[in-house]
């Protein structure tokens, strides 16, 4: 007996009763308050699709995916995995990660959990503790599921299921995302990829490997990452409304110091932290933050809400920075260079304010630096060690000759700067921009030098 | 040190270029292994030896940052193993090792004991990324310090790619002349 519900990206999504149970508990309902791609609605209205649902795509992916590789016995436990993957996500899915990573109360956990990621520390905790979950699956399949779950166990055909170049979270997210966004750039044919799915090597150490036919298909999604990449997941706009929600949050915590939002983001790794976690979503978290009575966060969540953005007044490529203080411009993010980052921030602020002729609040402009390809994502997205299955297999990087040039797009990292200003024309904006562009060269080199030197900033 | 600067500074330790991929990740999985730095590295199995996305990343950075320049040498054929087509060779340019001259002095103990790993490496002179691979994912199979002509001679049963015995006792060879295994 299955269970199953309609999907417009997969048509029906089918899952055995007994995997079908978990959709039902609060902490899978939960996820109908998260979205998956936080405020993207603000440039791609139509998407407002949220964890849940590409948590139900991902978990009928990954049983197709099982199924088809002929393991049967193990479909289910990797569909309750693919089910369970972002129960762990908090308001705006990544920007609470960031928030957790900044604020997690690391003198509460253990050693070997120093390293890990919290969101993924949070995930396992709730696994561990939901008595909803803990009735349905039991003691051990949670224990199997949060090994799946979890770094480096479990058997590899299965992990590379929920977590791999090819796994199921990816197929899913870049055809709803698409789907959801209104573009054609995420497209690619998932069910001849099935097909050309293939292990190989003794059973339970097997390689996920496709079929030489299947190249063309990976080229397909890998270009469809790419694409996306490039025009949703860092779009303009997707990187202006995180990092003002990532800067609400720490105007919240820091400046603010609203005890709410401090609970929500300081994980401790107990129970107690888990249950009120669980009870926030993307609506709670606006309802509660973008208030008067906390003037730096409720301010920024307020302008986001009237979609009154930050504008972008500065990129430059960080290679394109003297090279003394490039990797200190990539790591302006870092809790560790919150001083020098803090001091570019004042200075922009200060060039800004007499350029515009109007006060600017450098709370509110913003040092932002990434690669096209986060770090985040890079350990779990890298295709060049796809096996193709000849005899003997071949790297699908020297099998495809569109991988490497994609491949070396991704390399590029960027540091923007955004502020609270406004143009009426693109000209205006233009000129703008290329006026404050040297000044701002200048005032993130000059604050990055002297934190290298040891001057504070 | 992260493992960003640990792939910074191993291309540094190495002369400053390393020819192709494959036998990028394998320096770097040994120079872990002989600098007790391994586990902060990242290296899984994979079928062709222990991989890590994490070098890999570091790479991409420093590519990005304008440390390192790529450039392809197409030999043109593909090799009876499969391994690369179209190798990539990697050099650091006057940039990466001006940033990896200061990057040594911070981290001067780390760094000279890079520059020992570098030296037992370039003295056991292996420069073919295929018995390099053998001998990575023959040590990562081991497991140990100490191993048998038996427990060899499984390894090679084990390895998913068609290895003959030769080849496995010459990576054997290659593993006790870095002081990484004896063969009882």
């Amino acid at each position: 007996m299955t269970f199953q519900v309609r999907d417009p990206v997969h048509g029906f999504i089918g899952l055995p009763r007994a995997v079908a149970r978990l959709v039902e508990t609060r902490p899978l309902q939960r996820l109908r308050g998260i979205r998956q791609l936080a405020m993207a609605s603000l440039v791609y209205p139509g998407a407002l699709h949220t964890r849940f649902d590409h948590t139900l795509g991902v978990a009928h992916v990954a049983g197709l995916m099982a199924r088809s590789l002929g393991m049967h016995d193990d479909a289910e436990l990797v569909e309750c995995a693919a089910l369970l993957h972002d129960i762990g996500h908090g308001p705006f899915s990544h920007v609470s990660e960031y928030a957790l990573e900044r604020y997690a109360d690391r003198t509460k956990l253990h050693a070997e959990q120093k390293k890990e990621k919290i969101h993924e520390l949070v995930t396992a905790k709730v696994i561990q503790t939901d008595s909803e979950l803990l009735d349905i699956l039991g003691r051990v399949r949670c224990d199997e599921v949060i090994q799946l779950l979890g770094p480096g166990q479990g058997r590899p055909a299965l992990r590379s299921i929920v977590s791999g170049p090819l796994d199921a979270d990816k197929q899913d997210y870049l055809l709803r995302d698409s789907y959801f966004c209104g573009v054609q750039y995420g497209v690619f044919d998932i069910h001849q990829m099935h097909r050309s799915l293939c292990l190989e090597g003794a059973r339970d150490e097997e390689e996920l490997m496709i079929d030489p036919d299947g190249i063309h298909t990976i080229e397909q999604f890998v270009l469809a990452k790419y694409y996306l990449t490039r025009n949703v997941y860092r779009h303009k706009v997707r990187l202006i409304s995180d990092q003002m929600i990532v800067r609400a949050i720490m105007l919240g915590v820091e400046v603010d110091q609203y005890p709410e939002l401090v609970e929500l983001y300081a994980f401790d790794d107990s129970e107690a932290f888990v249950k009120k976690y669980l009870t926030w979503d993307d609506a709670r978290f606006m309802q509660a933050f973008a208030a008067p009575h906390l003037p730096k966060c409720g301010s920024l969540l307020q302008r986001l809400i009237e979609r009154r953005l930050l504008k972008r007044v500065f990129t430059r490529k960080v290679r394109d920075f003297r090279e003394d203080v490039r990797e200190l411009v990539m790591a302006l993010g870092k809790k560790e260079n919150d001083a020098v980052r803090a001091a570019i921030e004042m200075e922009v602020a200060s060039l800004l304010s007499s350029q515009f002729k109007m006060e600017i609040d450098p709370a509110f402009v913003i040092a932002h630096s990434f690669s096209v390809r986060s770090v985040r994502e890079s350990s779990r997205n890298d295709e060049a060690g796809i096996l193709v299955a000849t005899s003997p297999p071949r790297t699908f990087e020297s099998e495809s000759t569109l991988f490497a040039s994609i491949n070396e797009a991704y390399i590029d990292q960027y540091v923007q700067m955004y502020a609270p200003v406004a143009w009426p024309t693109a000209a205006e904006k233009n000129k703008h921009c290329r006026h404050a562009k040297e000044g701002i060269q200048e005032a993130i080199e000059s604050a990055c030098l002297k934190s290298l030197a040891g001057v504070k900033p | 040190m992260n493992s960003y600067d640990f792939v910074h500074l191993s291309l540094h330790a190495m002369g400053g270029e390393i020819r192709g991929k494959t036998k990028l990740q394998k320096t770097i999985y040994f120079l872990g292994v002989l600098t007790g730095r391994l586990d902060e590295l990242g290296f899984r199995a994979h079928y062709y030896g222990p991989y890590s996305s994490e070098v890999a990343g570091a790479v991409d950075r420093l590519l990005g940052l304008g440390f390192l320049d790529s450039s392809t040498a197409s030999g043109g054929a593909i090799d009876r193993f499969g391994f690369e087509v179209a190798r990539y060779d990697f050099r650091l340019n006057e940039a990466g090792q001006r940033t990896a001259e200061s990057k040594a002095s911070k981290y001067s103990k780390e760094w000279n004991s890079l520059q020992i790993a570098a030296g037992v490496l370039k003295s056991a002179s292996e420069q073919d990324y295929i018995r390099l691979s053998i001998a990575a994912k023959t040590l990562f199979m081991l497991g140990g310090k100490t191993a048998t002509s038996d427990q060899l001679a499984s390894v090679a049963e084990k390895f998913g790619w068609s290895v003959t015995a030769q080849q496995i006792s010459n990576a054997a060879e290659y593993l006790k002349k870095l002081g990484l295994v004896e063969i009882e």
